[in-house]
């Protein structure tokens, strides 16, 4: 997927990385960079080896970032411009890769983006199991409690997603839940991955995904013809998110969603959020961190419980 | 008597050859309008595949090649196989590097292929928009070269095929 110039050196600076390699990031004329977890590095001119000194790095060019953009669009820019606009590219293996670059704009809205000058690839990790530890905590009689996980960015909420959403689907029967049907949103590709609507991450068996849809209207789709007792979605915050997010309540569906955040204050101000929150949309919240590795459980909270759909108020 | 026999077969050989020959010449003239043409249709079906469908490029270039006549098909189709081949190569690439080494079995000059290299050069790198425009400026300058092979055409297709025959003539008789 990258430029051949780039793939060879970043192969040869792999071997030198202390951790797991998080980000590769590409900037033209600017060192290229590389984020493994607890630190990141430049990538030296000579053999790969690693250096925290940028002057000594080996930069990325116009061609290498024109290239690399080429082919992760599989040579056709021109059919990602919904992904393109919304600033990252979903590539096989389900690893993202976000843009920057100059923004033509039309009526103050991005229409696409050209020059594109910063590519941030994410590596995507799957980590089965990670939310063993988590599960238990969130069902109640039997059955999954609406939960909302708040994490700040790069603390694993997405991974952590994925593997209850796997859970969910297969049943723990640790945990003493059953395998449920499980409804999943997946608005950036992000959770399961998908490349032409197949997902490419495990979410389990039974688990329906549908890709690239736009949250609010994914939710009322999957409530409507696929029958779920759980739907999960990712990065909830607008006012139409949490509306649907009622309407799943109301139906006696469990919802499983993620925001952006470092604690329940930060999430209940945002307007939707706080809505949703007081109405005793969920009934745990998880906050995660950072503090021993990406995907801590920082803590969990219970919440008072709207009582619909028989689920046990926290 | 031999040798009247032996003059009238050469004669003859001559005449055909030079004949032949004239032929072919006038053969391109005739041929070159006609794959201007087909490389028109194909830059169609690309951009109808580019702009309604937003086809990934491979797909859309075996689209293009199939609606392609015989003589410029093979550009697209090798371009889309080099292309699903993968291994870092990016549409300019791929399609520069069939042009580099020729298409046989076409007319096509080289000015007609400056175009394919120009639009080669942008191929699937920019949205959608940006890429109709660019096929459609290809096109147009494919228009503009085929009105002028059709005027050569007419004026020295016939002449080409006279001269081969003519000038056979006159050799034989110089000869004779």
């Amino acid at each position: 997927m990258l430029a051949p110039r780039v793939a060879a050196l970043i192969q040869a600076a792999a071997l030198h990385l202390p951790a797991p390699l998080e980000e590769i990031r590409l900037r033209e004329d600017r060192p290229l960079h590389l984020v493994y977890s607890g630190g990141d590095s430049f990538v030296a001119t000579c053999d790969g080896e690693l250096t925290p000194d940028p002057s000594r790095a080996a930069t990325a060019t116009h061609d290498d970032l024109l290239r690399t953009f080429q082919l992760m669009a599989q040579g056709s820019v021109y059919a990602w411009e919904d992904e393109i606009r919304g600033g990252f590219l979903t590539l096989q293996g389900g690893h993202r890769v976000g843009l920057a670059g100059r923004a033509v704009t039309d009526g103050g809205r991005i229409k696409t983006l050209k020059h594109v000058s910063s590519l941030n690839i994410r590596i995507a990790r799957e980590i089965l199991g990670c939310a063993t530890g988590l599960l238990p905590r969130l069902v109640g009689s039997g059955r999954l409690v609406s939960t909302l996980l708040i994490s700040p960015p790069q603390a694993g909420k997405t991974t952590m997603l994925r593997d209850l959403v796997r859970q969910v689907s297969r049943g723990a029967p640790m945990a003493g839940l059953r395998g449920c049907k499980v409804g999943l949103v997946d608005e950036r590709s992000e959770v399961a991955g998908c490349c032409a609507g197949v997902p490419q991450r495990d979410v389990g068996p039974r688990t329906d995904v549908l890709d690239a849809c736009p949250k609010a209207e994914g939710l009322m789709l999957l409530i409507r013809s696929l029958s779920p007792a759980v739907v999960a979605v990712d990065e909830i915050g607008r006012p139409a998110d949490a509306e649907a997010v009622m309407e799943a309540l109301h139906a006696g569906v469990a919802v499983l969603a993620t925001a952006h955040g470092h604690s329940l204050e930060d999430v209940a101000r945002r307007p939707a959020l706080a809505e949703l929150i007081r109405a005793g949309a969920f009934g745990r919240a998880v906050i995660l961190g950072r503090s021993r590795g990406p995907g801590t459980v920082e803590q969990v909270m219970d919440l008072p419980c709207y009582p619909g759909g028989g689920r046990v108020a926290g | 008597m031999a040798a009247l026999l032996g003059k009238v077969v050469g004669g003859l050989l001559i005449l055909g050859a030079t004949s032949y020959a004239g032929w072919q010449v006038g053969g391109n003239y005739a041929r070159r309008p006609a794959e201007l043409r087909d490389l028109q249709t194909a830059l169609a079906v690309l951009q109808t595949e580019v702009e309604y469908g937003a086809t990934p490029l491979p797909e859309a270039l075996r689209s293009a090649a199939a609606a392609a006549g015989p003589a410029v098909a093979p550009l697209f189709a090798r371009t889309a196989e080099r292309l699903a081949a993968g291994g870092g190569i990016t549409p300019g690439d791929a399609m520069r590097s069939i042009l580099d080494a020729g298409l046989e079995g076409a007319v096509l000059r080289p000015e007609d292929l400056e175009v394919m290299r120009a639009l080669a050069g942008v191929l699937g790198a920019s949205g959608r928009e940006d890429q109709v425009r660019h096929l459609a400026l290809a096109r147009e300058r494919l228009v503009a070269l085929a009105a002028r092979a059709a005027e050569e055409r007419s004026r020295y297709e016939k002449l080409a095929r006279y001269v081969g025959v003519l000038s056979g003539t006159a050799l034989v008789l110089i000869l004779l």
